[in-house]
C-alpha cells in the first residue's frame, strides 16, 4: 500500500519544490494587479474601492488629450532610445571586435558603466553636465537643452541611449562572435570588399538579435521613469512627460482611480509588444535550430 | 527514533519559549517615521534625543527615514495595510487631506489637557484643526526671505537691497546689463513644490488671499494679487539663467555659490544648506533679508511683506499599534526644550524661540510676517496648475492675465461654484 502511494507522490517532488516560489513570485505579482485592475472601475481619493463607477475613469482618460500626448510621447521616447542605443552598441561592437589589442576585454567593462549607474545617478549627472550655465557641456554648446520644450525630449532621450549603449553593445557583440567566418572567407575569394561583407553578410546574420535587443529596450522604456522624473519632472510644459510621469502625477493629485485606469493601458500597449518580442524570440530559435 | 523527534521538539519549543519571554522584556518599541536627514547634524540630534528619551521612559523609538514628499502617500498606504508606524511627521500642507481621510488619530482630548497650546505659534493650532478636531501637533514652521549678494549689487552700483519689487525687478536689469554672465535673478521653475511656494510668496507680496475667510470662494483679490505675480516672474525670466526653467532649488543655490545669481528666494532650510555650501567670503557677501512688498506707503510706512509658511507637524496614524507609548514621545518630542535643540527652522512654539541656536538664524527668516500657505483638499492640483502656468507664461505661451484667470476657474470650480 505504503509502496503505491510512493509511486504517485513521487513525481510530484519537483512541483514541491518549486511551489513555495511560485506562490511567492505569482502572489506578490497578481494581488497588487487584480487591486490596481479593480481600482480603475473606482473613484476614490485615498485609494481604497469607495464609489464603483464603472468604465467612467478610462472614458475619462481616452478623452483626454494630455494622455494620448503624452503616449506619443512614450512611443518617441521608446523607439528613440532603443533605435539610438541599437545603432551605437553596433557600430561600438563592430570596432571593438575588430579591434586587435590587448585589454579589449577591460575596454568592454569601461564601456558598460552607464549601464550599472543607476538611473537617479545618471540623471543627476546628466542634468549637471548639461546645465547651460555651470555644466562643461551645455557651456560648450551655449543652450539650455532641457528648459526649452523643443529639445528636451530628444536631451532625455539622448541621455536614455547613453544609458542604454552597453547593453545593446554586449548583446550585438556577443552575436558578432557567433558569426560565421567561412561566409566571409568565400565573399573575400568573390573579390567582395568591407561594406559589401558588412552590408550582405553581417546585418543579414545580426538581424534577428537587433530587431530583439531593439524591441525589448521599447518594452522596458514603455516603464521609464526615474531618469525623466530626475531630470525634467515632466516638464518644461509637459514636453517630457510621458505616460509613466503622466500616470505618477494623477497619483500625487490622488486621483487614484483615473491612474489605475492609465497603469492598466500601459500594461496592455506593453503586453502587445511583448507577445511580438516572444513571437519574434521563438521563431529565431526555432530557425536557429 | 521517537525518542530523538521528542528530545528534536521540546528544545525547538523551549527556543520560542525563550526568544517571545525576551521580546516581552524588552519594553514596547514605537515606529517613527522621518523624512531622509536632511544633514548629518540632523541624524544626530534627533537620533540622541530619541535615545535620551528612551532611556527616560524605556520605550524605544525605531526610526525609519522616508523620502519627504512620499511620506503622505506610503502612510496613507500603511494604514489602510493596517500597518502604519506609530508616529510620523508629516507636511504641513498635507495634515489637512490626511485628516479628513480618517487617517490620522484625534489627539484634541489630550492636547487639551496635556500641552500648552497657547505656546504655539499664532495660526499653528489651526492648521492642525480639521471640523474642531485637533489631528496633529506643530512642529515646525518654515519661512522665507530674499538673498542678496551685495558684492554683485556693490559692483553695479547698488549699496542697499530691495525694498520693493519694483526695485528688484530694477536691480536685476541692471545687473544683467552691467555683467555679462551673471544674472540678477534666480528661478527654479524645474521643481513643482519649490516654483509654486516662491510664486505664492510674490503673490502675498501683492496683497493676495486664495480663499474668503469662510474657506468657501476664491478671495475677491485673488485674481489681481495672482496677475501682477505671473506678470513680475514673466519680467525677471529676462533677468534669470537660461536655465530657468530646469532650475530645481538646489540648482539655484549652486549658481548662487558659484557667484552667477545676484538675488534669489531662499527658503529657511537653503539657509542652512547655504551655511555649508558656500565659502566663508561667499557668505559673508550674502545677506538675508525681508522678502519685498509690492505695496508700500512712505507717508504711513506701511507694508505687507508676507511670505508663504509650510511647515511640519507630528501625528499619530489611525491604528498606530502602541497609541499610549506614542502620545508620550510626542509630547517629549514637542517640548519647547526638545524643539528648540533640533527644529531645523523656526520651532512652532513660541518659548522654543529662545533657545540659543534658534538666535543665529538671521530676523528676517524670524520676524518676516507668514500667511499659511494654501492648504485643504485640491492642494495638489492648484500646485501643479500654477506651475504648468508659471512655465507658460516665462515661455510666452499665455499671457499673465490668462494664467490668473485660468487658476481662478480651476480654484472655482474645484470649490463647487
Amino acid at each position: 500500500m505504503e509502496r503505491s502511494v510512493w509511486t504517485v507522490v513521487r513525481p510530484l517532488n519537483k512541483y514541491a519544490f518549486i511551489l513555495p516560489a511560485v506562490l511567492l513570485t505569482v502572489g506578490s505579482i497578481s494581488y497588487p494587479f487584480i487591486y490596481n485592475l479593480l481600482l480603475s472601475f473606482y473613484d476614490t481619493k485615498v485609494g481604497t474601492l469607495d464609489r464603483f463607477i464603472g468604465f467612467s475613469n478610462y472614458r475619462a482618460l481616452f478623452s483626454s488629450s494630455p494622455f494620448w500626448e503624452a503616449v506619443l510621447r512614450t512611443i518617441a521616447f521608446s523607439f528613440g532610445t532603443a533605435i539610438g542605443a541599437v545603432i551605437l552598441g553596433l557600430v561600438l561592437a563592430l570596432c571593438i571586435h575588430h579591434l586587435d589589442l590587448p585589454g579589449k576585454t577591460f575596454l568592454l567593462g569601461v564601456l558598460f558603466v552607464p549601464w550599472v549607474m543607476g538611473f537617479v545617478e545618471s540623471g543627476i549627472i546628466a542634468r549637471w553636465v548639461l546645465h547651460p550655465v555651470l555644466g562643461t557641456v551645455g557651456q560648450l554648446i551655449n543652450k539650455a537643452l532641457l528648459s526649452d520644450p523643443r529639445t528636451a525630449l530628444a536631451t532625455v532621450t539622448a541621455v536614455s541611449v547613453w544609458k542604454h549603449i552597453p547593453f545593446a553593445l554586449v548583446t550585438v557583440y556577443a552575436a558578432l562572435q557567433a558569426l560565421r567566418r567561412d561566409m566571409y572567407e568565400a565573399a573575400m575569394v568573390d573579390g567582395a570588399n568591407a561594406w559589401q561583407a558588412f552590408r550582405n553578410i553581417t546585418i543579414p546574420q545580426l538581424r534577428p538579435i537587433l530587431f530583439a535587443t531593439g524591441l525589448l529596450l521599447v518594452i522596458w522604456q514603455f516603464g521609464a521613469f526615474t531618469l525623466i522624473a530626475v531630470m525634467t519632472e515632466g516638464g518644461p510644459l509637459h514636453a517630457t512627460e510621458i505616460v509613466t510621469v503622466y500616470i505618477y502625477d494623477l497619483f500625487e493629485a490622488r486621483s487614484f482611480g483615473k491612474a489605475a485606469a492609465a497603469s492598466v493601458v500601459l500594461f496592455v500597449l506593453a503586453c502587445i509588444l511583448t507577445v511580438a518580442y516572444l513571437k519574434l524570440e521563438f521563431k529565431r530559435l526555432v530557425e536557429a535550430e | 527514533m521517537k525518542t530523538r523527534k521528542v528530545y528534536w521538539l521540546s528544545f525547538l519549543m523551549g527556543v520560542l519559549l525563550l526568544l517571545s519571554g525576551a521580546r516581552q522584556a524588552a519594553g514596547v518599541t514605537i515606529r517613527w517615521w522621518v523624512w531622509m536627514w536632511d544633514n548629518p547634524w540632523q541624524q544626530e540630534t534627533w537620533t540622541a534625543s530619541a535615545q535620551a528619551f528612551e532611556q527616560r521612559t524605556g520605550i524605544k523609538v525605531q526610526i525609519e527615514n522616508v523620502v519627504w514628499d512620499q511620506i503622505s502617500d506610503k502612510l496613507r498606504a500603511a494604514v489602510i495595510a493596517g500597518n502604519p508606524p506609530d508616529v510620523v511627521m508629516i507636511l504641513r500642507s498635507d495634515t489637512y487631506w490626511l485628516a479628513e481621510a480618517g487617517l490620522l488619530s484625534d489627539l484634541t482630548e489630550l492636547a487639551k489637557a496635556e500641552i500648552d497650546l497657547a505656546d504655539f505659534r499664532p495660526g499653528t493650532i489651526e492648521d492642525v484643526t480639521v471640523n474642531g478636531r485637533i489631528y496633529a501637533i506643530p512642529w515646525r514652521r518654515d519661512g522665507y526671505a530674499l538673498a542678496v549678494n551685495t558684492e554683485i549689487l556693490q559692483k553695479v552700483g547698488i549699496l542697499y537691497p530691495p525694498n520693493t519689487l519694483d526695485e528688484v525687478k530694477a536691480y536685476a536689469a541692471r545687473v544683467v546689463e552691467a555683467l555679462p554672465g551673471v544674472y540678477g535673478w534666480g528661478m527654479c521653475l524645474g521643481k513643482k513644490h519649490a516654483a509654486f511656494y516662491r510664486w505664492e510668496n510674490v503673490f502675498y507680496s501683492y496683497g493676495g488671499d486664495w480663499l474668503t475667510p469662510d474657506g468657501k470662494s476664491v478671495a475677491p483679490n485673488f485674481l489681481e494679487a495672482a496677475t501682477k505675480a505671473f506678470a513680475f516672474h514673466a519680467e525677471m525670466a529676462k533677468y534669470a539663467p537660461p536655465s530657468a526653467l530646469q532650475d530645481t532649488d538646489d540648482d539655484v543655490l549652486r549658481l548662487a555659490a558659484a557667484g552667477k545669481i545676484a538675488m534669489w528666494q531662499e527658503h529657511l532650510s537653503g539657509w542652512r544648506q547655504a551655511q555649508g555650501l558656500f565659502t566663508p567670503e561667499m557668505l559673508a557677501h550674502v545677506q538675508w533679508v525681508y522678502f519685498p512688498e509690492g505695496k508700500f506707503d512712505p507717508a504711513t510706512r506701511t507694508s505687507y511683506r508676507y511670505t508663504g509658511t509650510g511647515g511640519w507637524n507630528i501625528a499619530i496614524p489611525k491604528g498606530a499599534p502602541n497609541f499610549q507609548a506614542a502620545w508620550e514621545f510626542v509630547k517629549y518630542w514637542t517640548s519647547p526644550e526638545n524643539m528648540g535643540a533640533c527644529v531645523l527652522t523656526l520651532p512652532a512654539r513660541i518659548s522654543a524661540m529662545e533657545h540659543p541656536r534658534i538666535a543665529a538664524i538671521p530676523e528676517a527668516f524670524k520676524f518676516g510676517a507668514l500667511k499659511p500657505t494654501l492648504t485643504g483638499p485640491f492642494v495638489q492640483d492648484i500646485r501643479t496648475l500654477v506651475w504648468e502656468q508659471l512655465q507658460a507664461v516665462v515661455l510666452g505661451t499665455v499671457t499673465p492675465q490668462k494664467a490668473a484667470e485660468t487658476v481662478y476657474a480651476k480654484l472655482n470650480e474645484l470649490l463647487g461654484k
